[in-house]
């Protein structure tokens, strides 16, 4: 799967935007330089949500999103991307991007292979969810989470999940891996004094 | 001996370098892609005119004007939103499309294109770079290429943000045969290849504003229906 995300919207055949009911959560194609896909969680109002392999839809999380065609034991994910300031994500979400087995709003949910932001931490962080939902977010060393573009490189092996960013290695975990198929979600929470926003441009995934 | 890798991205870029915006798009389907492509019409009021994916052998999408007397426009932009029929959709100066991702001082186009109708019974037709998609080339902050009524050869456009242009002639005539279309933008010049051979640059009236993609053609007055085919198109940010 390759998304460029250029054009004037977003391919409704491809993504969904799940979100609660009344959302203030956006998705929509950037008017920048450069911009690709604009992924924005205000600080009012319903304002998460996630981009997914799923139907629109305001009923919030959706388990298991729709279509999850990438392998637990043999996929990558590469994707271009900026994040907002950590401090403007939820604290105990952020913004995340990767393999998920559900379309939720704040990377949630069951057997996740993501990258992002995680309110509040200066690094960026991994994230690996299993079967059972147990969760393991990998943050505690660099790369610092700054605001700008990088590229991102996950991938779901059968004992082990990595996550590389602008080709360096960056996080290597055993724990908490994921166990079933997955799809793809990219998904944005602020916390409720700042709005927060996300840019994706580039995202491809393939099992290996 | 080239190297095979899984990824796409790879493929293009180490993984080490951030790569811009970039899209490739083969029309190849049994529709246009509106997510991707807007459409937009100019002049006259039948509705002849058309985007359509060609059933034809590299046929592509097919660009198809209206057939009346008051000259006839239609274009396709990755910046625009619909497919607006009537009344015509014109960008100005004060009215930009809603989605301009491409950068003016660092980009490149490529598009291979047909134009089927006789370069003296055009008013205008191409492609490549712009701030303001339009079949009428008026444009503002347009690098491309163009071929219009008063010229049998394509030439190479570049109009700054305020539409100030300069025309370089090339030495490609319209043939109604395909031709390989390669546009880059630098800092300080653009230039234009065609099937592989440089054929143009120029370092005057360049755009400094963001961009998006347009592809179009436009009869002369009087002379009936033009169609154009498109059937590869790239662009990115270097």
């Amino acid at each position: 799967m390759i998304e460029y995300f250029t054009g004037d919207s977003l391919d409704s055949k491809r993504w969904g935007i799940v979100t609660a009911t009344s959302p203030t959560f956006t998705a929509t194609m950037a008017d920048e330089i450069d911009g690709g896909l604009k992924i924005y969680s205000p600080s009012s109002g319903a304002h998460s949500g996630c981009v997914a392999f799923n139907a629109t839809t305001t009923g919030g999380n959706q388990s298991p999103m729709d279509v999850r065609p990438f392998s637990h034991t043999g996929a990558v994910c590469i994707f271009v991307a900026k994040f907002d300031t950590a401090g403007n994500y939820s604290n105990g979400d952020g913004s995340y991007i990767g393999f998920a087995q559900d379309a939720d709003q704040s990377a949630g949910g069951g057997n996740t292979l993501m990258g992002g932001v995680k309110g509040n931490e200066v690094t960026f962080t991994m994230q690996t969810t299993n079967n059972a939902g147990s969760q393991t977010r990998h943050w505690q060393t660099p790369p610092t989470a700054d605001t700008n573009w990088h590229v991102w490189r996950l991938e779901a092996k059968p004992t082990t999940a990595t996550m590389g960013i602008d080709g360096v290695l960056e996080r290597t975990s055993t724990e908490t891996l994921p166990e079933a198929k997955m799809g793809i979600n990219m998904n944005a929470n602020s916390d409720s004094t700042n709005n927060a926003t996300t840019y994706v441009r580039y995202i491809e995934a393939y099992n290996t | 001996m080239p190297q095979i890798k899984d990824s796409l991205y790879e493929q293009l870029n180490p993984l080490t370098t951030v790569a811009g915006q970039h899209f490739v798009e083969d029309f190849s389907g049994d529709t246009l892609d509106t997510f991707r492509w807007g459409v937009g019409y100019q002049n006259g009021s039948d509705n002849d005119f058309g985007a359509t994916m060609a059933d034809s052998v590299d046929g592509g999408v097919l660009l198809t004007t209206g057939s009346d007397s008051g000259g006839r426009g239609i274009y396709i932009s990755t910046g625009v939103t619909g497919t607006n029929a009537s009344p015509s959709i014109t960008y100005t100066f004060s009215n930009y499309p809603p989605f301009r991702v491409f950068e003016p001082t660092g980009s490149t186009i490529i598009f291979t294109m047909k134009v089927n109708k006789a370069w003296a019974d055009l008013s205008n037709a191409g492609g490549g770079f712009t701030q303001q998609p339009s079949a009428d080339g008026a444009w503002n902050g347009f690098v491309g290429a163009v071929l219009k009524s008063t010229n049998t050869y394509w030439r190479f456009n570049t109009t700054n943000d305020s539409g100030s242009g300069t025309t370089v002639t090339t030495g490609v005539s319209n043939d109604t045969n395909y031709h390989n279309f390669k546009i880059d933008q630098l800092a300080s010049s653009g230039a234009m290849t065609i099937d592989g051979v440089l054929e143009a640059t120029n370092t005057g009236t360049l755009p400094t504003a963001k961009q998006t993609v347009v592809l179009e053609i436009m009869s002369a007055t009087g002379t009936g229906v033009g169609t154009a085919n498109v059937k590869y198109c790239e662009a990115w940010n270097h």
